[in-house]
Formats: C-alpha cells, structure tokens, sequence
C-alpha cells in the first residue's frame, strides 16, 4: 500500500513534471526534425515571458494580446537562431551545433541581465483559484491543471502532425534522409525555418505558463529552472518521441519529488536534482533510446 | 677570518637575529597594512553584498545608499577632515564570489575595513571573515550564524547573530502570538547548523511543540519547495520559522498558499524583513514578522530624521524606493562612530583597539553595541518588522523598536 506522504509526491510530482515535459516537448522537435540538441529552447521560453512581462505588467497591454506578442518573441528569437546560427553551421557536426545553442542561450541570458537587472520579476497567474482540485489533500491550482492540460494536448496534436500531415511526414524525411527530400522538391532551408519556430512557440507556452505557477522569474528563469530536468525528460522518454517528452517529464516531475519527501533522503541538499541525474545515467545504461523512442 | 671563525661568526649572527625577533613585540596585526586604506583626505571602505544571486535586491539599490552617510558627513568636516570612498563589490550569494570579491578589496582596491551585507546564509560573511583574519583587515558585518565567526581575530557583528534573535523570537511566540505549533525550516547549508540547534533547543526550553524540523537546498526547485509547503500544511504548524533566502521564503509562502494553508511566518533578521519582500510576497507571506537590525522606513523619521532628508538630496530628490539604503546608512553611521572614536591617527590596530575598548556605540538605527578582545557579538537588541500587505505600497512595518524580549 501507498503511504499518504507518497501519494501526495505522486502528485506534486506530476504536477511539477508537466511543465519539464512542456519544454522537452521543444527539444524532441528539434532533434527529431534535425538532431541538434537545442541548448537555447529554455531562452525562447524566458524571453516569451520577458516580453509579456513587458507589454502587459508594465505597459498595460490587455492580456491576451500580450500573450500574442510575448509568443511572436520566442517565435522571433527562435527564427534568427536559425537563420543566423544554424543556418550556416547547418553541414556542420552535431556538436558544433550543441554548442553553438549553448552560446546563443549564454549571450540571451547576459542581455537579460544587462537589460533587466539581475532580480526576479513576479507576476501572477492567468488562472487564480487555487482549491477546485484535491488530490490525495494536494490541492492542485487552476494554473497547474493549464499546465498539464496544455502538455497532452501539444504532445498529442504534434504526434498527430507528425503521423497524419504531408508537412509533418516532410520534415521527418528531411531529418532521415535530406538529400533524397530535397529532390522530391521540399525545400530543407524553409522546413527548417518552420521547426525553429514552432519549437520557439513551444518554448514560449511553457514560459507563459510555468513563471506564473512558480511566481516569479528572472534571467535565464527557464534554462535554469527546467533544462535540465527537460533534457532528462527528453532522453527518458526518447529523444525522438513526442508523447515520450510527456511521459518523461512526468516521470522526473515524480523522482524529484519522491527523492525530497523520502525519509532516507531528508537533510541532503539537492536530493531532487540528484534524482535527476541518477535517472538519466540509468536511462542512458539500460534503455539508450528511451522508454517510447526507437532504437 | 678563517673558514671556522667564518662559521662561529655566522652562527652567532643567526641566534643575534633570532633573538632580536622573539624579543620583539608582536604586533597584533601586519605592520604594512596598518594604514592601508588611509591617507591624509580620505579613507576607503569595501563592502560586499548580494547585489545578485539568489537575495534578488533591486541591482542599484546599493549604489544609491552607500554614499549617502558619508557625502552627509562630509558636509560636516568629515572624519577628521578624511573623506569615506566606499568601493562595493557583488558576493553573488556565493561563497567563491564572496572570496574573490573580498581578495579584490582588500589586494586590488587597498581598503582599510572590510563590511559585510548579507542574507540568511552567513556562508559568504564566514569566508571573507577568515580571509580577513588572515590578512589582518578589520571585517565587520551584520549578525549571523555564529558558526565559522568565533574565535576570528578581526572579525565584529554589528547586530545580534542569529542566536541572539532566538529568546526574543520564542518568547513573542509563546507571550504575544500565543502559538505552541512550531515548524522549524533553515536553507541547507552547514554555516546554519548551530542556528537550528539554537531555535531548537531554545523553542523546546519554551515548551513550543516543534511539529517539524527540516531544511531545504539554497536554490530549492519548485518540487521541493510545493513538497516542503505540502508537509508544513500536515504538520498543522501554527508558526514556521524560516531562515533561507527570501527567494526561496516567497516560493514556499506562495506554495503554502496554493495549498491554502497560511501560518504566521516568523525569523531573525537579515534580509527577509525587506521591503522588497512584501511588495512581491504578499498576500501569501500574510502578516510575517522578521526580526532586522534596522527599523523599517515608517519609523525612521522619529529615529533619524537625516535618512530621508539625506538619502533625497544625494539621489536626485528621489525618495527612498526601498531599505537597502536604509541598512546602508545604519551601518555607515555606526562605522562613522567608530572612526571618530579612534581619532585622527588612524590605524588598523587602533581602529580594532577602540572596537576593544567596551565602548558603547550608539547610532540609534543599528542597535547599541560594545565589543572586547573575546566579545565580538556585541549587539543587545533588535527590531521586529511586520508585513503590511493591506497597504500600497507593500511594506515591513515596526512594531517593536530596539526590544530584547516580550
């Protein structure tokens, strides 16, 4: 039988996963369309939420086209990395690309610095009641069931564009076999172009959803936060499985959260974040395409 | 001089040497850097803080109230007609930024005091004080964990460590709140270790019920923090007294409340009483009560009407947006006391002798202190600041100025 402390890990475990699986979300896209491990998805999130910030916070801006306009930053950002970056590293090896998304990640987060100061920027949810939802006497908030409504509903419509739609068989080629997609007449540069800006739409709605439930943000708030346990997310689930990025957020969200409410672990510092990295070295050993990827 | 001679004479030399230098008086500190800092118009002043890192204060707060003090002081001859160049570097709310910034300070920049300005972590203040010792630099900061600070040759709290606050603390619990449900949360680091034994044993004398005692990481995630909020809200404490940084003290007051569960939050001061905190805690930090070594800004005027007055005409008539400068200005006003106290012939050893001397100094900002040669925690008081979050703009309000118990 399951400890009552458990089951309520269990379930701020998912409730904190969903918005790891939201950004891994963006990584699985990235790499399943081009296999470059994009370090800057976190950026585009933080940036998004920069700008909404912004236009409505400050501004005054009516929130949904604040909304709007923080997404078409993230897209933005998204695209100029692409065009600027990938773009012409594109025949370059995998890992000049990692790195090179690393670099772009480093230089937003120093202009965030340089432009909003080095503290943190609180705002609050769209969604404010917080006792509709009980579990296990969790209560979980509005904005959290948004989050997690959001997660399978991505995983799920981006699975089927990847299965059902003529664009999303397109990129999977061009991710598989460039040379031969480009002679079929599907121009690579301009898919290209399409998947860094979806994945920056993605990385923008995980920001937009997750600052609110965490209360506040700063610089670099989603690489620091969540890219890692993203990344975990991502090669648990495998890195070329949509509705595996969801399963392994949830997963982590879980380790984490078991490994800081257990007893053996109380008074170890980062036992959550330990978690996390012992997952991932188990996952690489034993299963390295993940638990719903392809070997 | 034959080769023998040669060596009875270099024998006799070596023990001439060594005799002179065990007959010599040691000097308490390195005679070079005696005045270091110091010269006929002006003497330099570093201080670090957590400009950035996980205390999150606005980023020019601290440039725009460290000067305040002395550019007032100076208008009135100074100190012994010295002026006070304050160079300010950022800890990072990190132990190894703490430790380059203070190397910077006292190797590069050549300042003759060292003070400290810190969060609920006393790891940054510790590093720089044993640095300091060992350089032989006055270090003076606010009041801490006493972990790692006892038994520093230079080092001064310039308000009541963290164990000091703990009588005043229990004791309001138990005559005012009238609470006897205790939780008890401390940031994760082993500079705090004899602070939760302090709260511990002190809450247990009092006959509180500790219905939980835990810890959590510096930089603690979400999971851990909604976990942490999640098993205060079981434990059904009425109190919980935190010390951690007010980042990870707003994320777990705004988790408590997603789970709508509200105790009175209640700690010793540094940081958590900032106004800063209120204007983005609240409501979920509800009406916390901070012990801080300075009054809030509601009653300042009554205290020290030059703040203000001060603080607008060298900000460009801007009132003060927040109290860092306010801390800023207690701290200088008790350095500036001190330097008049020592007196013209300024040295580190008679800046650290008049420190010694069981004078008492008074600013009525900080609390009163006086030291000695083994006393270097020399604060009696403290005042304890209350959220106001039923006014704009949100801010700490005083409800008990210099107190040491209820």
């Amino acid at each position: 039988m399951v400890a009552s402390g458990q089951k309520q890990a269990l379930v701020i475990g998912v409730i904190t996963g969903a918005g790891y699986g939201l950004v891994a979300l963006g990584l699985v896209l990235i790499y399943k369309s081009s296999g470059v491990f994009n370090f800057a998805q976190g950026e585009f999130g933080t940036v998004a939420v920069y700008t909404l910030y912004r236009v409505h916070d400050r501004i005054g801006v009516p929130l949904v086209p604040a909304v709007a306009i923080g997404l078409a930053a993230a897209v933005a950002m998204a695209l100029a990395t692409e065009r600027v970056v990938i773009r012409p590293l594109f025949d370059a090896p995998r890992v000049t690309l990692l790195v090179a998304t690393a670099g772009v990640s480093l230089l937003a987060i120093s202009l965030e610095l340089w432009l909003g100061e080095a503290r943190l920027r609180f705002i609050q949810p769209a969604l404010s009641r917080l006792d509709r939802v009980s579990v296990f006497g969790v209560q979980v908030s509005d904005q959290r069931l948004l989050v997690l409504a959001a997660l399978v509903m991505l995983a799920v419509l981006l699975a089927l564009f990847f299965s059902r739609t003529n664009l999303g068989l397109a990129i999977l080629g061009v991710s598989q076999e460039p040379v031969a997609t480009e002679l079929m007449g599907i121009s690579v540069r301009r898919l290209s172009s399409f998947i860094w800006g979806l994945a920056g739409l993605l990385a923008g709605i995980a920001g937009m959803l997750t600052a609110p439930v965490v209360g506040s943000f700063g610089p670099g708030f989603l690489t620091f936060n969540s890219l890692i346990p993203a990344f975990t997310a991502a090669v648990l689930g495998g890195m070329n499985s949509l509705p595996g990025a969801f399963v392994g957020g949830v997963v982590v969200g879980v380790a984490q959260s078991l490994a800081v409410s257990a007893p053996a672990f109380h008074g170890i510092p980062g036992a959550g974040s330990v978690m996390v990295f012992v997952l991932l070295v188990a996952v690489l050993t034993v299963r390295p395409h993940g638990l719903m990827g392809k070997a | 001089m034959t080769r023998r001679s040669a060596r009875v004479a270099a024998a006799g030399g070596a023990i001439l040497a060594l005799g002179l230098l065990l007959a010599a008086p040691a000097p308490l500190l390195p005679r070079a850097a005696a005045d270091t800092g110091v010269t006929g118009t002006t003497i330099r002043i570093g201080i670090h803080a957590p400009i950035t890192g996980a205390a999150a204060f606005p980023q020019n707060a601290f440039d725009k109230g460290k000067d305040v003090y002395w550019k007032y002081i100076a208008e009135k001859g100074g100190i012994f007609g010295r002026n006070v160049d304050v160079v300010l570097r950022d800890d990072q709310s990190n132990q190894s930024a703490a430790l380059q910034a203070c190397g910077d300070l006292v190797q590069n920049q050549q300042v003759f005091i060292l003070l400290g300005m810190g969060v609920a972590s006393s790891a940054e203040m510790t590093t720089c004080a044993a640095y300091a010792a060992s350089k032989g630099v006055p270090y003076l900061s606010t009041g801490v964990g006493q972990d790692g600070l006892t038994g520093k040759s230079t080092y001064f709290a310039t308000s009541q460590t963290y164990a000091q606050q703990h009588p005043a603390l229990v004791s309001y619990i138990k005559n005012v709140l009238h609470k006897t449900k205790l939780a008890i949360v401390v940031d994760n680091t082993p500079a705090l270790n004899e602070t939760q034994t302090s709260i511990t044993q002190q809450a247990q004398q009092a006959g509180l019920n500790i219905v939980r005692n835990s810890r959590i990481s510096e930089t603690a995630s979400d999971s851990e923090l909604l976990s942490e909020a999640n098993a205060l809200r079981t434990s059904a404490a009425e109190v919980v007294y935190l010390l951690t940084s007010p980042v990870n003290f707003i994320k777990l007051a705004q988790n408590a409340n997603n789970q709508a569960y509200n105790p009175i939050y209640m700690g010793p001061g540094i940081s958590s009483g900032l106004n800063i905190v209120a204007e983005a805690g609240c409501p979920a930090i509800g009406a916390a009560k901070f012990f801080s070594p300075f009054p809030g800004l509601d009653v300042i005027d009554n205290l020290d009407p030059a703040y203000k007055t001060s603080y607008q005409k060298y900000n460009g008539s801007v009132p003060p947006a927040d109290d860092v400068g306010l801390a800023e200005w207690g701290l200088a006003k008790l350095i500036g006391a001190v330097l008049q106290a020592t007196g013209a012939d300024l040295t580190r050893q008679s800046f650290m002798a008049t420190l010694q001397s069981g004078k008492e100094f008074a600013t009525n900002v900080y609390p009163a202190v006086s030291y000695s040669s083994t006393a270097r925690f020399g604060a009696k008081s403290a005042h304890l600041l209350e959220a106001d979050c039923a006014n704009t703009p949100r801010r700490f309000k005083t409800i008990a100025q210099f107190t040491t118990g209820f």
